[in-house]
Protein backbone atom coordinates (compact mmCIF):
# COMPACT_ATOMS: atom_id res chain seq x y z
CA UNK A 1 0.00 0.00 0.00
CA UNK A 2 1.27 3.48 -0.87
CA UNK A 3 2.42 5.60 2.09
CA UNK A 4 -0.17 8.09 3.34
CA UNK A 5 0.88 11.58 2.15
CA UNK A 6 -0.94 13.05 5.17
CA UNK A 7 1.59 11.36 7.49
CA UNK A 8 4.45 12.78 5.44
CA UNK A 9 2.77 16.20 5.52
CA UNK A 10 2.38 16.08 9.32
CA UNK A 11 6.05 15.03 9.70
CA UNK A 12 7.11 18.04 7.66
CA UNK A 13 4.81 20.35 9.65
CA UNK A 14 6.22 19.02 12.94
CA UNK A 15 9.77 19.64 11.75
CA UNK A 16 8.91 23.24 10.88
CA UNK A 17 6.82 24.28 13.91
CA UNK A 18 8.55 26.24 16.67
CA UNK A 19 7.46 26.93 20.23
CA UNK A 20 6.36 25.16 23.41
CA UNK A 21 5.77 21.42 22.98
CA UNK A 22 2.11 21.59 23.95
CA UNK A 23 1.36 24.28 21.33
CA UNK A 24 3.13 22.26 18.65
CA UNK A 25 1.31 19.07 19.66
CA UNK A 26 -2.03 20.84 19.60
CA UNK A 27 -1.45 22.35 16.15
CA UNK A 28 -0.39 18.94 14.87
CA UNK A 29 -3.44 17.15 16.31
CA UNK A 30 -5.80 19.77 14.92
CA UNK A 31 -4.12 19.58 11.52
CA UNK A 32 -4.47 15.80 11.43
CA UNK A 33 -8.16 15.85 12.46
CA UNK A 34 -8.83 18.54 9.86
CA UNK A 35 -7.06 16.68 7.05
CA UNK A 36 -8.71 13.35 7.86
CA UNK A 37 -12.14 15.02 8.11
CA UNK A 38 -11.57 16.60 4.71
CA UNK A 39 -10.56 13.23 3.23
CA UNK A 40 -13.58 11.45 4.76
CA UNK A 41 -15.93 14.10 3.40
CA UNK A 42 -14.58 13.81 -0.14
CA UNK A 43 -14.45 10.02 -0.07
CA UNK A 44 -18.09 9.97 1.10
CA UNK A 45 -18.91 12.19 -1.89
CA UNK A 46 -17.32 9.67 -4.24
CA UNK A 47 -13.75 10.96 -4.67
CA UNK A 48 -10.99 8.38 -4.93
CA UNK A 49 -8.87 8.12 -1.72
CA UNK A 50 -5.52 9.21 -3.17
CA UNK A 51 -7.13 12.20 -4.89
CA UNK A 52 -9.04 13.12 -1.71
CA UNK A 53 -5.78 13.16 0.26
CA UNK A 54 -4.03 15.28 -2.33
CA UNK A 55 -6.85 17.84 -2.40
CA UNK A 56 -7.12 17.94 1.41
CA UNK A 57 -3.41 18.76 1.72
CA UNK A 58 -3.56 21.30 -1.09
CA UNK A 59 -6.47 23.15 0.56
CA UNK A 60 -4.75 23.10 3.94
CA UNK A 61 -1.74 24.97 2.54
CA UNK A 62 1.92 23.98 2.33
CA UNK A 63 3.61 22.91 5.58
CA UNK A 64 6.00 25.84 5.14
CA UNK A 65 3.11 28.31 4.85
CA UNK A 66 1.10 26.91 7.78
CA UNK A 67 4.19 26.68 10.02
CA UNK A 68 5.25 30.22 9.08
CA UNK A 69 1.81 31.56 10.08
CA UNK A 70 1.85 29.65 13.36
CA UNK A 71 5.46 30.63 14.13
CA UNK A 72 4.76 34.29 13.34
CA UNK A 73 1.89 34.42 15.83
CA UNK A 74 4.29 32.94 18.37
CA UNK A 75 7.08 35.41 17.65
CA UNK A 76 6.06 37.99 20.23
CA UNK A 77 6.11 35.43 23.02
CA UNK A 78 9.07 33.33 21.89
CA UNK A 79 11.85 35.75 22.83
CA UNK A 80 10.67 36.08 26.43
CA UNK A 81 10.06 32.33 26.75
CA UNK A 82 13.51 31.40 25.42
CA UNK A 83 15.16 34.02 27.62
CA UNK A 84 13.25 32.72 30.65
CA UNK A 85 14.26 29.12 29.95
CA UNK A 86 17.92 30.12 29.54
CA UNK A 87 17.92 32.24 32.71
CA UNK A 88 16.49 29.37 34.76
CA UNK A 89 18.88 26.85 33.24
CA UNK A 90 21.74 29.20 34.12
CA UNK A 91 20.35 29.65 37.66
CA UNK A 92 20.28 25.88 38.16
CA UNK A 93 23.86 25.64 36.96
CA UNK A 94 24.93 28.44 39.35
CA UNK A 95 23.25 26.47 42.16
CA UNK A 96 25.32 23.42 41.20
CA UNK A 97 28.42 25.64 41.17
CA UNK A 98 27.64 27.10 44.61
CA UNK A 99 27.08 23.64 46.08
CA UNK A 100 30.36 22.43 44.50
CA UNK A 101 32.28 25.33 46.08
CA UNK A 102 30.84 24.44 49.49
CA UNK A 103 31.71 20.76 49.06
CA UNK A 104 35.25 21.67 47.94
CA UNK A 105 35.76 23.78 51.09
CA UNK A 106 34.79 20.87 53.34
CA UNK A 107 36.90 18.39 51.35
CA UNK A 108 39.90 20.75 51.49
CA UNK A 109 39.68 20.79 55.29
CA UNK A 110 39.41 17.00 55.32
CA UNK A 111 42.44 16.66 53.03
CA UNK A 112 44.39 19.04 55.27
CA UNK A 113 43.60 16.83 58.25
CA UNK A 114 44.76 13.74 56.33
CA UNK A 115 47.92 15.27 54.84
CA UNK A 116 49.04 18.64 56.14
CA UNK A 117 47.76 22.18 56.22
CA UNK A 118 50.96 23.19 54.41
CA UNK A 119 50.23 20.86 51.46
CA UNK A 120 46.66 22.07 51.08
CA UNK A 121 46.87 25.75 51.99
CA UNK A 122 50.58 26.62 51.97
CA UNK A 123 52.05 29.06 49.44
CA UNK A 124 54.63 27.67 46.98
CA UNK A 125 58.08 27.26 48.61
CA UNK A 126 59.72 29.79 46.31
CA UNK A 127 56.91 32.36 46.62
CA UNK A 128 57.83 35.92 47.49
CA UNK A 129 55.32 37.12 50.08
CA UNK A 130 54.85 40.91 50.15
CA UNK A 131 55.98 42.52 53.41
CA UNK A 132 52.78 44.48 54.02
CA UNK A 133 50.65 41.33 53.61
CA UNK A 134 53.01 39.45 55.95
CA UNK A 135 52.49 42.08 58.65
CA UNK A 136 48.72 41.70 58.30
CA UNK A 137 48.78 37.87 58.33
CA UNK A 138 51.08 37.73 61.33
CA UNK A 139 48.79 40.16 63.17
CA UNK A 140 45.59 38.14 62.52
CA UNK A 141 47.25 34.72 63.03
CA UNK A 142 49.16 35.19 66.32
CA UNK A 143 50.00 31.46 66.60
CA UNK A 144 52.20 31.71 63.47
CA UNK A 145 55.93 32.32 63.85
CA UNK A 146 56.84 32.88 60.17
CA UNK A 147 55.16 34.76 57.38
CA UNK A 148 54.70 31.58 55.32
CA UNK A 149 52.97 29.90 58.27
CA UNK A 150 50.71 32.92 58.84
CA UNK A 151 49.83 33.01 55.13
CA UNK A 152 48.96 29.31 55.19
CA UNK A 153 46.71 29.61 58.28
CA UNK A 154 45.04 32.73 56.92
CA UNK A 155 44.42 30.96 53.57
CA UNK A 156 42.89 28.00 55.41
CA UNK A 157 40.46 30.08 57.45
CA UNK A 158 39.66 32.55 54.64
CA UNK A 159 39.01 29.77 52.16
CA UNK A 160 36.72 27.94 54.53
CA UNK A 161 34.74 31.04 55.47
CA UNK A 162 34.51 32.49 51.96
CA UNK A 163 33.78 29.19 50.21
CA UNK A 164 31.14 27.90 52.60
CA UNK A 165 29.70 31.38 53.17
CA UNK A 166 29.47 32.02 49.43
CA UNK A 167 27.94 28.61 48.82
CA UNK A 168 25.31 29.06 51.54
CA UNK A 169 24.37 32.59 50.46
CA UNK A 170 24.22 31.50 46.80
CA UNK A 171 22.00 28.52 47.54
CA UNK A 172 19.69 30.54 49.80
CA UNK A 173 19.23 33.28 47.18
CA UNK A 174 18.57 30.74 44.44
CA UNK A 175 16.24 28.76 46.72
CA UNK A 176 14.17 31.90 47.32
CA UNK A 177 14.11 32.63 43.57
CA UNK A 178 12.99 29.08 42.73
CA UNK A 179 10.29 29.18 45.41
CA UNK A 180 8.91 32.48 44.11
CA UNK A 181 8.91 31.08 40.59
CA UNK A 182 7.07 27.92 41.67
CA UNK A 183 4.43 29.96 43.52
CA UNK A 184 3.93 32.33 40.58
CA UNK A 185 3.63 29.56 38.00
CA UNK A 186 1.22 27.62 40.21
CA UNK A 187 -0.92 30.74 40.70
CA UNK A 188 -0.98 31.27 36.92
CA UNK A 189 -1.47 27.58 36.23
CA UNK A 190 1.32 27.78 33.66
CA UNK A 191 3.79 25.37 35.23
CA UNK A 192 5.78 23.39 32.68
CA UNK A 193 4.14 25.01 29.68
CA UNK A 194 7.07 27.23 28.71
CA UNK A 195 9.79 26.61 26.16
CA UNK A 196 11.61 23.35 26.74
CA UNK A 197 15.30 23.54 25.89
CA UNK A 198 16.75 20.54 24.04
CA UNK A 199 17.48 18.06 26.87
CA UNK A 200 21.10 17.60 25.83
CA UNK A 201 21.88 21.33 25.63
CA UNK A 202 22.24 22.23 29.29
CA UNK A 203 24.27 19.12 30.27
CA UNK A 204 26.59 19.80 27.31
CA UNK A 205 27.18 23.34 28.55
CA UNK A 206 27.63 22.09 32.13
CA UNK A 207 30.16 19.44 31.13
CA UNK A 208 32.11 22.02 29.11
CA UNK A 209 32.08 24.76 31.76
CA UNK A 210 32.91 22.51 34.72
CA UNK A 211 35.33 20.40 32.65
CA UNK A 212 37.21 23.49 31.48
CA UNK A 213 37.30 24.90 34.99
CA UNK A 214 38.49 21.54 36.34
CA UNK A 215 41.29 21.35 33.76
CA UNK A 216 42.44 24.89 34.61
CA UNK A 217 42.37 24.13 38.36
CA UNK A 218 44.22 20.87 37.80
CA UNK A 219 47.02 22.58 35.90
CA UNK A 220 47.16 25.25 38.63
CA UNK A 221 47.53 22.49 41.23
CA UNK A 222 50.15 20.53 39.28
CA UNK A 223 52.29 23.64 38.80
CA UNK A 224 51.51 24.97 42.31
CA UNK A 225 50.46 28.37 41.00
CA UNK A 226 50.18 31.36 43.30
CA UNK A 227 47.73 34.03 42.25
CA UNK A 228 46.88 37.18 44.19
CA UNK A 229 44.82 35.88 47.10
CA UNK A 230 44.65 32.27 45.81
CA UNK A 231 47.21 29.53 46.33
CA UNK A 232 47.70 26.10 47.85
CA UNK A 233 48.55 23.00 45.83
CA UNK A 234 46.12 20.76 47.72
CA UNK A 235 43.34 23.35 47.52
CA UNK A 236 43.74 23.64 43.72
CA UNK A 237 43.66 19.85 43.41
CA UNK A 238 40.54 19.47 45.59
CA UNK A 239 38.77 22.20 43.60
CA UNK A 240 39.84 20.50 40.37
CA UNK A 241 38.58 17.13 41.60
CA UNK A 242 35.15 18.50 42.52
CA UNK A 243 34.83 20.42 39.23
CA UNK A 244 35.82 17.33 37.21
CA UNK A 245 33.32 15.15 39.11
CA UNK A 246 30.54 17.66 38.40
CA UNK A 247 31.63 17.76 34.73
CA UNK A 248 31.50 13.95 34.57
CA UNK A 249 28.00 13.97 36.08
CA UNK A 250 26.88 16.45 33.42
CA UNK A 251 28.54 14.26 30.78
CA UNK A 252 26.54 11.23 31.97
CA UNK A 253 23.27 13.22 31.82
CA UNK A 254 24.31 14.46 28.37
CA UNK A 255 24.95 10.91 27.12
CA UNK A 256 21.60 9.74 28.51
CA UNK A 257 19.77 12.63 26.84
CA UNK A 258 21.39 11.73 23.50
CA UNK A 259 20.44 8.07 23.88
CA UNK A 260 16.85 8.95 24.87
CA UNK A 261 16.67 11.33 21.89
CA UNK A 262 17.88 8.57 19.56
CA UNK A 263 15.24 6.25 21.02
CA UNK A 264 12.35 8.63 20.33
CA UNK A 265 13.61 9.33 16.83
CA UNK A 266 13.71 5.62 16.05
CA UNK A 267 10.25 5.03 17.57
CA UNK A 268 7.74 6.31 15.01
CA UNK A 269 9.67 5.17 11.93
CA UNK A 270 10.20 1.60 13.08
CA UNK A 271 6.73 1.13 14.62
CA UNK A 272 4.34 -0.68 12.31
CA UNK A 273 1.61 1.56 10.93
CA UNK A 274 -1.75 1.22 12.69
CA UNK A 275 -4.68 0.10 10.57
CA UNK B 1 -7.62 41.58 6.32
CA UNK B 2 -6.05 39.95 9.39
CA UNK B 3 -8.44 41.84 11.68
CA UNK B 4 -11.32 40.96 9.38
CA UNK B 5 -10.55 37.24 9.59
CA UNK B 6 -10.71 37.47 13.38
CA UNK B 7 -14.15 39.09 13.19
CA UNK B 8 -15.37 36.46 10.71
CA UNK B 9 -14.22 33.62 12.97
CA UNK B 10 -16.00 35.18 15.95
CA UNK B 11 -19.14 35.62 13.81
CA UNK B 12 -19.16 31.97 12.75
CA UNK B 13 -18.80 30.85 16.37
CA UNK B 14 -21.70 33.05 17.44
CA UNK B 15 -24.04 30.36 16.08
CA UNK B 16 -22.60 27.86 18.56
CA UNK B 17 -19.45 25.90 19.48
CA UNK B 18 -17.64 24.24 16.61
CA UNK B 19 -14.32 22.60 15.89
CA UNK B 20 -11.80 24.07 13.47
CA UNK B 21 -12.90 22.11 10.42
CA UNK B 22 -16.53 23.17 10.90
CA UNK B 23 -15.57 26.82 11.45
CA UNK B 24 -13.59 26.91 8.20
CA UNK B 25 -16.24 25.02 6.20
CA UNK B 26 -18.94 27.35 7.51
CA UNK B 27 -16.81 30.41 6.72
CA UNK B 28 -16.41 29.23 3.13
CA UNK B 29 -20.08 28.34 2.84
CA UNK B 30 -21.37 31.68 4.15
CA UNK B 31 -18.98 33.66 1.96
CA UNK B 32 -19.77 31.57 -1.16
CA UNK B 33 -16.09 30.66 -1.38
CA UNK B 34 -15.00 34.32 -1.26
CA UNK B 35 -12.67 33.65 1.69
CA UNK B 36 -10.48 30.97 0.20
CA UNK B 37 -7.35 31.18 2.37
CA UNK B 38 -5.19 28.08 3.00
CA UNK B 39 -7.25 26.28 5.64
CA UNK B 40 -4.27 25.50 7.86
CA UNK B 41 -3.49 29.18 8.36
CA UNK B 42 -6.84 29.71 10.14
CA UNK B 43 -5.75 27.69 13.20
CA UNK B 44 -3.09 30.18 14.37
CA UNK B 45 -5.83 32.86 14.29
CA UNK B 46 -8.10 30.68 16.44
CA UNK B 47 -5.23 30.13 18.88
CA UNK B 48 -4.52 33.86 19.03
CA UNK B 49 -8.21 34.65 19.72
CA UNK B 50 -8.12 32.09 22.51
CA UNK B 51 -4.98 33.65 24.03
CA UNK B 52 -6.80 37.01 23.94
CA UNK B 53 -9.67 35.46 25.89
CA UNK B 54 -12.24 35.88 23.10
CA UNK B 55 -12.58 32.12 22.66
CA UNK B 56 -12.18 29.07 24.84
CA UNK B 57 -11.54 25.57 23.59
CA UNK B 58 -11.42 22.00 24.81
CA UNK B 59 -10.69 18.57 23.42
CA UNK B 60 -13.67 16.48 22.31
CA UNK B 61 -13.81 13.10 20.70
CA UNK B 62 -16.25 13.24 17.77
CA UNK B 63 -16.70 10.17 15.55
CA UNK B 64 -13.60 8.56 17.06
CA UNK B 65 -11.39 11.55 16.24
CA UNK B 66 -9.92 13.97 18.77
CA UNK B 67 -10.93 17.54 17.95
CA UNK B 68 -10.55 20.91 19.56
CA UNK B 69 -13.96 22.56 19.95
CA UNK B 70 -14.04 26.37 20.10
CA UNK B 71 -16.61 28.42 21.96
CA UNK B 72 -17.23 32.19 22.05
CA UNK B 73 -16.69 33.83 25.47
CA UNK B 74 -18.52 36.90 26.85
CA UNK B 75 -15.55 39.17 25.92
CA UNK B 76 -15.59 37.49 22.51
CA UNK B 77 -19.26 38.38 22.08
CA UNK B 78 -18.54 41.98 23.08
CA UNK B 79 -15.61 42.18 20.65
CA UNK B 80 -17.82 40.82 17.87
CA UNK B 81 -20.52 43.42 18.60
CA UNK B 82 -17.87 46.18 18.40
CA UNK B 83 -16.48 44.83 15.11
CA UNK B 84 -19.98 44.58 13.73
CA UNK B 85 -20.92 48.17 14.66
CA UNK B 86 -17.61 49.37 13.20
CA UNK B 87 -18.25 47.49 9.97
CA UNK B 88 -21.79 48.83 9.61
CA UNK B 89 -20.50 52.37 10.04
CA UNK B 90 -17.70 51.81 7.51
CA UNK B 91 -19.84 50.07 4.89
CA UNK B 92 -22.62 52.66 5.23
CA UNK B 93 -20.07 55.37 4.56
CA UNK B 94 -18.57 53.52 1.58
CA UNK B 95 -22.02 52.83 0.17
CA UNK B 96 -23.12 56.43 0.51
CA UNK B 97 -20.10 57.62 -1.45
CA UNK B 98 -19.83 54.86 -4.07
CA UNK B 99 -23.53 54.44 -4.83
CA UNK B 100 -24.58 58.08 -4.53
CA UNK B 101 -21.50 59.17 -6.54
Amino acid sequence: MAPDPIDAYLDELLARLLGPARDVRRTLLEAEAHLRDAVDEQVAAGTELAEARRVAIQRFGSAAQVAATANRSLAGRTGALVLGALVWAAARMVAVGAASVGVAAVLARALAALTSTAFVFGAPANAVLPADRCAHWLAVQPSATTCAQAAMLENSSDTFQLYTGGAVIGLVVLGIAFTIRAIVSRARGTARTGIVLPPAAVPAIGATVFGGTGAALLSAGLSDVMLTGSWGRGLWLVDAGVAILVALSYAVVFARALLAGAGTMAGPTTAPAAQ
Amino acid sequence: MKGNLDALLLAVLQSGPAHGYEVIAELKRRSNGEFDMPEGTVYPSLHKLEREGLLTSEWDVVAGRRRRTYRLTAPGRAALAREHAEWVRFSTGMNAVLVAG
